[in-house]
Formats: C-alpha cells, structure tokens, sequence
C-alpha cells in the first residue's frame, strides 16, 4: 500500500503531451542555420566514431540544396535499426557529455523547426541494409491544432508513433553513411535554401579545416592539435564546394597562449591569435576578435569572448583575430551555442582566460607604441624635407611663416626624441632615419633663425608694394586672423598666404 | 530487394551504350560539355552512364522516395554541383518550364531523355502538349531528344492514334494521287497500323516519328528520326526507345522547314531491337512503302 507522501505512477499514465513538439517547431531555433549546425554536429561526432575504428578513413560532410529540400550527409557510422528507432525519442542520446558535440537528444529533431518533413536515410557498416526514418512534423503540428480546438490533448508516445515511420530498403554491406533530408523548407526559414549564406554560416561555426590560403594554417593546426587533446575537423562540402574556416588578409604570424586554473596545473583552454599588420581593427569586423570553440564548433561571437574575458580596452581584442579552445569537460555550450551553460567552473574560467586578455593587451600597445614611433619619424621627415626645400629656394611666403616653421620644426625633433625608445632595435632603417631627420631640423632651425634676423633687411611684400599705414594694419591683421583661424592647419595657411601674395603683386602691377 | 526501378537490365545497358555513341558524336561536334535533362530515376544510370559528356544536368523526379534515393546517390557521386533535382510531374514542369518549388528549367539542353510510363498519348493529350512546349523552348538549339516508354500500359486515346494514322494516309495519298497503285499500297499499309492485331511497338513506331516531326518542323527544326528501339526491360515489360537529332535551322524567318526524312521515310525505318543485351534489326518489320517500287 502507497504511503500518503509517496508518488503513485499509474502504468499507463502519460507525462509528456504533442505540444512538446510544436514548442520544438517553433522557438527554439531563432537562427534557422544553428538548423544545419546540428546535422552537421551529428555528421561530425558519427566521424568521430567511425574514425575510433578506422583512424585514417577519408569521411565528409556534404550538404546538397535541392529546392524545396536540403540533404545532409555524412560517410560516419551510420545507424542500424535499433539506434534509428532512438531518433524518434525526444531528449534521448546515449553519448556522454564532453564525448561528443552532441548529447542532449534535442538537435537531432531540429529540423522540423525548419522543414514540413524530417527524413533520415542510413546505413551502418557490414549489414546489407540501409533504414529510413520519416518524421512527419506538419502531419504532428495539424493534428495538435486540431486537437487543441476541442480542449483535447494527444500524447507525445502517440503523436510521435502515428506520424513517424521506419522502412528498409537494400544497401551495399561496406556502406556506412547518413543522410537527413530537411525535406520541404518551411517559407519562413528558406534562407536555408541560400548556399552562400550557408557556407558562410558552416564556415565560421562548423569544425572546418583552415583555408589552405591562409598562410599561417598549417602551423596554427599543428599548435591545435599539439595542445588540444580532442581536436578534430572535417571535411565539409556545399553543393560540392569544400567550406574553409575564413581569414582576414594582412595578418602578422601566430602567437598562441594557455589558459591554466589558478593553482597552474590543469590547462583550461588554449588560443591562437594572429594581430592585425595594419593599423587599428580587423577588417571586415566579423573576423577580427576571438572565438570560443568547444570540439571545434564555435561558441558565441567575437563579442562573447570581449564581453567575457576582457576588462578595459575591450576594443583591443579587434585588433586581432584567433581561437579560444575550451579543453576541459566541465564548461558545457548551451543548446543555442550562444554562451557557455551558467556555473562555477564556466565563472572561474573566464576570471581565469583574463590572461588571454592582458597578453594581447600588451601586445596591442606595444605594436601601437612601434607603430605610432615609425609614423612619426615618416611624418618628420616629411616636415624637414618640406621646410628644406622651401628654404633652399628662398621662398618670399616664409617669411610670414617663420613661427610656424619654427614650431613644426621644434615639435618634429621633440615627438621623435620622445618616440625614439619604441622603435624595435631591429628596425635600424627607422632608427637611422629619426636620428638623420632630427639633424636635419636642427640645421632647418638654424638656417629658419637666420631668415628671421634678415627678415627687415630684405624683401617684404609690405615694403614691395609700399603700403601705408592703414593698408599695413590691414594686412598685418588679416594675416594674424589667418594664422589664429589655421593654427592646426600650416599647409592650408601656407597656400593661403602665396595666394594673397601672388593676388597682391598682381594687383599692383609687380 | 530494390524496387523495380532501380534495376537495369543488359538491354537497357546496350541501349544506354548506343545513345551513348550519339551523345559523343554531339560532345565532339559542339565542342564543350553538354547539357542534360531527364528522369534518371534513383540509380541516375543514365547520367552516370553519360557523365563524361555532360557540364550540367537537371534530373526531374516526381515521387518523393526515387528523389531521396537520387539526391543520395548525386551526394555519394560528388555530383552535387552537377546534377539538380527538379520536383514534380515532368509534363507539367515542360509546359511551365518550373516546378512547384521555383526550380525552373535551365534551357537549352543538349540531350532530353524522356522515360515515361505509358506511351506518348497516355494522360489524353497532356504529354503532347508537353513535348511541344519542350520542343518550342528548345527552339533555336540542336537537341538530341531520347523517348522511351512502356508498351504494356493500353490505357489511352485510341482515336487520336487512328485519326492520325487517317491523317498519315490522307498525306501520302495526295502526294500520290495519280498513282493509283500506290495509293492502294498505302491504304493497305495504313489500315495494317491501324488493326486492332497490330503489335503496339508498329503503331509507336510511325506514330512518336511522325508527330515529333510535325512539331518540331513547325518550330524551325530538322528532325532526323533513327530508328526505334524495342526491348524487354524489368519483369519483361515490352519497350520501345525512340532517338531523334532535332537540328535547328538558323534561317529566319522559316516559313516551312522541311525534314531531309519524309513520311515515307519514317514508314520505312527499321525496326531494331536489342535482346540478351545485344542490338540488332528485327527480323519481322511491317510492311513498307518504299518496297513497291523496288
């Protein structure tokens, strides 16, 4: 006899309803590609698998669009009879969490998020067979509304028995693939049926080789491979294009840092990076910055790993580009793959990969200290041989330009002393070139000194054009409005008062 | 057990080597790869048969199984850049040139290959319909137009076939009307493809010529008709296999294009068949026209 407290289960009793899988049918896939990266998650661990029996095999994915369907295969384990006949149960998977990609048992009924049909062709290896499995979710969907308008509910056990169906058909013994059919792509999710937004997706978030045009992926994957223990990819094909993790062009060569727990004995991740050669962000935005992966696939964006990893500065980690492998089982993806699941072990790993952070902080200011130092050292030179030349030849607009001169002179030789201790020593062709630029503004200061004492001696356009009192006051100050408007702007001024000069001399018949 | 037809035959082997021969001869004369459409079914032995020849081909599939089966095997042969699949019933999909789904026909093409069940009037008139506005698109374009079909199916318009057949004589018997002798010739040699004890495979064998000749003259091609193929195929089904060069005359405006075969000619054609997987002419042929002069 039951106690009072104790649960009664009647043996017939149902405890899950159809409307399980109108919920699975609808939110739970806002992103119609995460879609693909689920049969691309199974294709991949189905390769695994294979790989443990036969290590050197050549296994794909392949996805193929044909309107109104798409068709996702892999050449991984294949399924028999009895595992096929587990595809039809909800929230079910025998893999172990941090075995595979997958283990929540809720991906593989992804596609009727997207598709009116959902149809897995298989085969294992060594038996003559392959089974085909029809999961009929438009079919399910009705007959829930259907139901719904009578107040009446049908079980999941019989929703999912009534519209699935299970057939065999002949096969090649050595055969061992899967193929899913997301047969009749729902209007809403026909960007599906977009394969360069497809590879695009696949190529940033698949387990996807490097692009062999990258110039640093071989040994960026060797590094991989050397420090995260489960590292895999797989060959992936869209509509026969292979599809390579993308690159951003102009990168300088790969660092690559662990992350450890705080007492240095277990390492927790690991990261490559590649900086930016040029100045400033990774361009396009969508490759600079760091992605999370866990077994290859990405977790969140570059702005997960900036919104969790990074204190201040956090726009530096777009000055580069890299991978953050998560090597440890205890920090999980969520089903959306858009975070990590919330616990401790996923909260001291990000106070923890702070190091990744702090590393290429520093490298970002140091490569901007460099940089900035050889931009002003370019920037001087520019200035003296300017100056330079308009000294040799004399030019009669220096003379009302003498301070400015002066300034720009003083203030190149100051910014470059200044500077001077961030050129790389190895950088002699920029060392050389700030010591020869400052010289030379010296010697421009000199000469520019000389000028000005001679300036009443020699020629002056107020002199030239013999102007009177008020015609020199006038002048004087339209000139000294010039130079307070321009302040920051000595080129433009310059060209201004050789204007007023030429139009002067014009004028007047000089 | 595989369904019925995924399965070839050796007669169907030593056909698809004999199509083979024209589809070369088209590669080598266009000098590019070629375009393709038609129902390979789920084993696309056709293309695969044929895919050395072929730049790009759309596969048409109406039941949804024969497509899964196909898109398996285009994804298992790497041909998935190659092949598409186009879904639908293929005589509607020749008149709208789409399929249900947006798929349109990628026209021209270089060899058609039409596997239907039943003959060319089965559906009423439907097929006709379709294959006039095939050959219409076609237009402008050398084509190699491949028809088979199943003997077995009886099930269509009868009146059709003899009106045309009716039609047939009316034609020859004007080109000969001061023969008197012809003419009888004639009427007995359209009233024998008009008997009910006829073999179909005869009736087909001046019926498919004749109309694809009409049809295609009437868009501005010069239609060569090689002669008919006939052949058991699966669970011994009598078919017949037709091969036409459909050659596009280029002169605009063509008022009338005149075939280099007249009717006579197509009357005349031998009737081959392929047995035990080898092709040869049948030793039974149906009486001609041609041999009362000889």
């Amino acid at each position: 006899m039951p106690r009072p407290n104790d649960v009664v289960i009647k043996p017939q009793e149902e405890y899950a309803y159809g409307h399980i899988i109108k919920a699975l049918a609808g939110g739970l896939y806002p992103n119609k590609f995460h879609v693909a990266r689920e049969y691309v998650q199974n294709g991949f661990d189905a390769i695994l698998n294979w790989k443990q029996t036969k290590k050197h095999a050549k296994c794909q994915i392949r996805i193929s669009i044909q309107k109104p369907s798409i068709f996702i295969y892999d050449n991984g384990t294949g399924m028999d009879r009895h595992t096929l006949n587990e595809y039809r149960k909800v929230g079910f998977s025998k893999k172990m969490v941090g075995e595979f990609a997958g283990f929540r048992g809720i991906g593989k009924l992804a596609g009727i998020s997207v598709a009116k049909k959902l149809i897995v062709t298989t085969s294992p290896y060594g038996i003559s067979e392959k089974y085909i499995l029809t999961f009929d979710a438009e079919a399910m969907i009705n007959e829930i509304d259907a139901l719904k308008k009578n107040r009446e509910n049908i079980s999941l056990n019989n929703l999912i028995a009534k519209h699935t169906t299970i057939s065999s058909d002949a096969e090649h013994k050595n055969e061992h693939y899967t193929m899913v059919e997301l047969h009749d792509i729902k209007p809403d999710s026909k960007i599906l049926l977009d394969n360069k937004n497809l590879c695009d997706y696949l190529s940033k978030n698949a387990p996807v080789p490097f692009n062999p045009n990258f110039p640093c992926g071989k040994e960026i994957e060797d590094d991989i491979r050397r420090f995260v223990s489960d590292y895999d990819c797989v060959e992936l094909l869209v509509d026969n294009m292979p599809v390579y993790k993308p690159f951003a062009p102009n990168l300088k060569p790969h660092k690559h840092i662990l992350v450890w727990d705080s007492k240095g004995q277990k390492q927790k991740a690991f990261s490559w990076y590649c900086e930016n050669q040029g100045k400033g962000q990774i361009k396009p935005d969508e490759l600079s910055g760091f992605i999370y992966r866990y077994k290859n696939f990405a977790v969140g964006d570059n702005y997960l790993t900036r919104k969790t990893i990074w204190g201040a500065s956090s726009h530096l980690a777009f000055y580069f580009m890299g991978e953050i492998y998560i090597t440890v089982p205890e920090i999980i993806p969520t089903s959306q793959r858009d975070d990590f699941e919330q616990s401790i072990e996923r909260d001291t790993f990000y106070k923890d990969a702070n190091v990744i952070a702090n590393e290429v902080i520093k490298l970002a200011r140091t490569s901007s200290n460099i940089r900035r130092a050889k931009e002003v050292v370019d920037e001087g030179a520019k200035v003296v041989s300017i100056i330079g030349k308009e000294v040799d030849k004399k030019e009669p607009s220096l003379r009302d330009l003498i301070v400015e001169k002066i300034t720009l002179l003083s203030n190149t030789i100051s910014k470059i002393q200044s500077r001077e201790k961030n050129i790389p020593p190895d950088d002699k062709s920029t060392r050389i070139l700030a010591k020869r630029v400052v010289k030379k503004a010296r010697k421009l200061l000199g000469q520019i000194s000389e000028i000005e004492k001679q300036e009443k001696k020699q020629y002056s356009i107020i002199n030239a054009l013999r102007f009177n009192n008020q015609a020199k006051r006038v002048y004087l100050t339209t000139i000294r409005t010039l130079k307070d408007v321009l302040v920051d702007q000595p080129e433009e001024l310059e060209v201004i008062i050789k204007e007023i000069h030429k139009n002067l001399k014009k004028e007047f018949g000089i | 057990m595989l369904p019925k037809h995924y399965h070839s035959t050796p007669n169907k082997d030593c056909i698809r080597e004999e199509d083979a021969k024209l589809i070369a001869q088209d590669y080598k004369s266009k000098k590019r790869e070629l375009a393709y459409l038609g129902m390979p079914s789920g084993e696309m032995r056709d293309i695969l048969t044929w895919k050395k020849y072929f730049g790009r081909c759309t596969a048409v599939e109406i039941d949804a199984q024969i497509r899964s089966k196909l898109s398996l095997n285009i994804i298992r042969c790497g041909l998935e850049d190659k092949v598409r699949v186009m879904y639908g019933d293929i005589e509607e999909i020749l008149i709208k040139g789409k399929d249900n789904h947006g798929n349109r026909l990628e026209l021209p093409y270089d060899v058609i290959f039409l596997d239907f069940f039943g003959t060319i009037l089965y559906k009423n008139l439907k097929r006709v319909d379709a294959l006039k506005s095939l050959i219409q698109k076609q237009k402008g374009n050398d084509f190699l137009l491949l028809i088979t079909f199943n003997l077995k199916e009886k099930n269509y318009s009868r009146d059709t076939l003899i009106r045309t057949f009716d039609k047939i004589r009316d034609d020859l018997e004007n080109l000969y009307s001061f023969d008197s002798t012809m003419k009888l010739h004639i009427k007995r040699v359209i009233d024998a493809y008009k008997s009910e004890q006829t073999h179909e495979m005869y009736r087909q064998k001046l019926f498919v010529p004749y109309l694809i000749k009409g049809v295609g003259e009437s868009v501005g091609f010069k239609v060569h008709a090689y002669a008919p193929i006939f052949y058991e195929g699966y669970n011994k089904n009598p078919m017949i296999h037709f091969r036409f060069k459909m050659l596009s005359q280029h002169i605009m405006p063509t008022p009338v294009v005149v075939s280099d075969q007249n009717i006579v000619d197509l009357i005349d054609l031998n009737m081959k068949e392929v047995a035990g997987g080898k092709l040869f002419v049948r030793r039974e042929q149906f009486p001609r026209l041609g041999n009362i002069n000889s």
